[in-house]
């Protein structure tokens, strides 16, 4: 273990991953996290392993890292994934036009791809639509929200690695220009104190903004929220899109015992502000229905909503003109040292945002160390707890 | 949307080094979809940052909310605040570490659970290469288990007893024994066959009650029982203590004690019919007690049995035996209960089968009074 410390702020997938990566290399690593890890975003996404498919012809580089990941992940961490595959379900004719493009795009973008007659789709999936054209089948997939990210910080901990959660950062502490640690409120026992690091990584998400701006820096993170909404019932046992261009309410992941009907986009100032708003939840509902007819007779179980850490223009509209990749910042480009800030990307692509992260903060801190997260198989969930 | 009216949410407070919890009270607005947990977060937000609650998927999937609105166990997040009246009172679960405010220590629980030897997730079968036409019942799928600890919290055995496996373990275990998977479903049944393992239940049913998910761990008991009463004989498996590896104490226990076993509200008629069957128990006892005295009397000659038997006519006396008899019934009626259900026989009718008891208690009550009165005149 080398002697230098690192802090990251934030315990959703990304800081989770970090942690674990960094640590595998031998770095000394303390994760903050204001409330309880996965709280943020983390907790409330879609649960869907993404095979890349959504995003092949509007957004290859996501795209790609998504299918990439999928199998590293699916290598890695045994047991958290469902391996249901996905339909993209083609319901008109606008859908058909499409396909040629989407095939083309998952080509592009090394995502496998079979083709289903509509009644072989029906034969695999009896509740979806009867009027549909035609699917295709990725292999997409069902995970934990929670359960994925507590194996990086189980693996973490048991390797080293120090998480706080319920450690509030209320400030940086600088040496001049270089950001030395971290001031904390452990909300627990109510005491403020700080942790010194040779680096600290922001990794707050929706809030990166939030804490970049502690360091005198701006990050361009546009929180954007999407609701979700889970009905009872599992009508399908794989997760069902629509084949169209990235839309509302075209992505149904069956998970335990429910089923969850996902997304709307809209762009908000403050991610600790989120609304279900009425119409939405209505907008899920008839959306599903049209790719699963049953669903529109589900009782619901829940509604929620979830701020995507989109990277991008605040003037953006909705957050569907926003690519799902991720950037890392090098907060030395505008004169502050020792401050690496990780935004955007999805749950399926935090192993490989933290690897890019870790990348660069070994290369800052003077270390060779290559990335293990590659092959290390991480611990169950539950020894995130024992 | 209707506008949003104001509910005073009463939250149990506790931090590290408090001599006492307390509890704060704070108003919230509400709308009719408003849910705990947003209430929660709300307070969090604009009223007190030091507020600690768990939450993640906020949607009844991954069971990190869990926690006690005006004394049941619920999950905060598909938990409306509307009509519930003008305080609601919002606590941590119970019979674990308290870490402070609403934050339970989740150790303690995954350390048993880990040791019923089930798969945390379904053995998988790909679908892109069997292709079933009627695969959708076979293919793979999370366990329906939250892990949220709800059942172990409402459960008066777990109350009283730290070593018990505790409901969502066993359940865990009957999976196994239920499809192995590739593990050693012996292993499990010899697991549960100890002191603190299935026998001790007491069949409150609380666990079923509370259950997000209809996992129903009262039955899964009731079955492991009955598998290990009637079933093949198990191999002898390795000795089953009933051991919680050693933890570093994390806060106050908060275990219920015996109050939970004398204290059925907000709960279900498993739990009344718990509750009950203990009250009327200890009233056989003190009643047989009483007996022997009255019996002593015979030994002091007929004038003091005649002055007894005058003072056995007297109203307040006969309505001592009707409760005697309302005791005697209920305690009997409920034991042939507590035997089919225990045993696993008929554990899903467990509710049916209280009300059935009370009727035919009630009904042979009615006779026995009847009778009883007719009698003295």
């Amino acid at each position: 273990m080398s002697a230098y410390h690192v802090v990251i702020i934030g315990g959703g997938a990304t800081g989770a991953a970090l942690a674990h990566d960094l640590t595998l290399r031998g770095v000394q690593v303390t994760l903050v996290e204001r409330g309880e890890v996965t709280s943020g975003t983390t907790g409330r996404h879609h649960g869907l392993l993404h095979s890349g498919a959504r995003y092949a012809v509007k957004d290859p580089e996501s795209a790609r890292e998504c299918i990439q990941e999928n199998q590293i992940l699916r290598r890695i961490a045994p047991g958290s994934f469902e391996l249901n595959d996905g339909l993209f379900v083609a319901l008109t004719d606008e859908d058909l036009a499409y396909y040629d493009d989407f095939m083309e795009g998952c080509a592009n973008t090394g995502i496998p791809t079979r083709t289903l007659s509509r009644d072989e789709a029906l034969r695999l999936e009896p509740n979806l639509n009867p009027d549909l054209k035609l699917a295709v089948q990725v292999p997409d997939g069902t995970m934990d929200a929670m359960r994925l990210p507590l194996r990086f910080l189980a693996t973490a901990k048991h390797n080293g690695a120090r998480v706080h959660p319920f450690h509030q950062v209320t400030g940086l502490v600088f040496q001049g220009r270089t950001v030395a640690g971290v001031q904390v409120r452990d909300h627990r026992r109510g005491r403020d104190f700080t942790i010194a690091a040779d680096l600290v990584v922001n990794a707050a998400g929706p809030w990166a903004e939030h804490v970049a701006r502690m360091a005198g820096v701006d990050v361009p993170v546009v929180p954007s929220p999407g609701v979700l909404v889970a009905v009872r019932g599992r009508w399908t046992n794989m997760v069902i899109n629509r084949l169209h261009r990235a839309g509302d309410g075209d992505i149904v992941v069956p998970q335990r015992t429910l089923s969850v009907i996902g997304t709307s986009s809209w762009v908000v100032d403050d991610p600790d502000h989120l609304d279900v708003p009425e119409e939405h939840i209505r907008l899920m509902y008839e959306k599903g229905a049209e790719m699963i007819p049953a669903l529109a007779r589900a009782p619901m179980r829940a509604a929620w909503a979830a701020a995507r850490p989109l990277v991008g223009s605040r003037q953006a509209q909705s957050g569907r003109e926003l690519s799902r990749t991720f950037k890392v910042f090098d907060h030395a480009a505008e004169g502050v040292e020792g401050f690496v800030t990780i935004v955007g990307g999805k749950a399926t692509t935090a192993r490989i945002m933290a690897e890019v992260t870790a990348d660069l903060v070994v290369r800052k801190l003077g270390l060779d160390a290559p990335c293990r997260t590659r092959e290390v198989v991480l611990l169950p969930h539950t020894a995130y707890y024992t | 949307m209707s506008s949003p009216s104001t509910v005073q949410l009463r939250v149990f407070r506790y931090k590290p080094g408090d001599p006492a919890p307390h509890y704060d009270t704070f108003a919230v607005p509400v709308t009719p979809r408003t849910t705990v947990l947003e209430a929660l977060q709300a307070i969090r937000r604009d009223q007190d940052p030091s507020l600690m609650l768990r939450h993640s998927c906020h949607h009844a999937s991954c069971g990190t909310c869990g926690l006690r609105v005006d004394g049941q166990e619920v999950l905060a997040c598909v938990t409306p605040l509307a009509d519930r009246g003008p305080v609601v009172t919002v606590e941590p679960l119970q019979n674990a570490p308290l870490l402070g405010d609403l934050v339970v220590d989740m150790g303690p629980f995954y350390a048993v659970f880990t040791q019923a030897g089930m798969p945390l997730v379904r053995s998988t079968e790909a679908t892109a290469a069997s292709r079933p036409a009627a695969g959708i019942e076979r293919l793979t799928r999370f366990e329906n288990c939250l892990e949220c600890g709800l059942c172990v919290s409402t459960c008066p055995v777990a109350a009283t007893d730290p070593l018990y496996l505790g409901p969502a373990a066993m359940a865990a275990a009957w999976r196994v024994v239920q499809e192995p998977r590739g593990q050693n479903p012996a292993r499990a049944l010899a697991w549960v066959d100890q002191e603190h393992g299935c026998w001790r239940c007491h069949l409150a049913f609380e666990c079923s009650t509370v259950c997000p998910n209809d996992v129903q761990p009262g039955q899964a008991i009731a079955a492991l029982r009955q598998r290990l009463a009637l079933g093949e004989p198990a191999p002898p498996g390795p000795a089953a203590a009933a051991t919680r590896p050693a933890l570093a104490p994390t806060g106050p226990a908060r275990r219920v004690g015996l109050r939970a076993w004398l204290d059925p509200r907000g709960r279900d008629v498993g739990y009344w019919a718990f509750v009950l069957h203990r009250l009327t128990g200890l009233a056989l006892v003190v009643y047989l007690l009483l007996h022997l005295w009255v019996l002593r009397l015979l030994a002091r000659g007929p004038a003091a049995w005649d002055e007894f038997i005058a003072l056995a006519r007297s109203p307040l006396f006969l309505a001592l035996d009707g409760l005697l008899l309302f005791g005697v019934l209920f305690h009997g009626l409920n034991g042939v209960r507590v035997a089919l259900v225990g045993l696993g026989a008929a554990a899903r009718r467990q509710r049916g089968l209280f009300w059935a008891v009370l009727l035919l208690t009630l009904l042979l009550l009615a006779a026995g009074v009847a009778a009883l009165v007719a009698a003295v005149h």
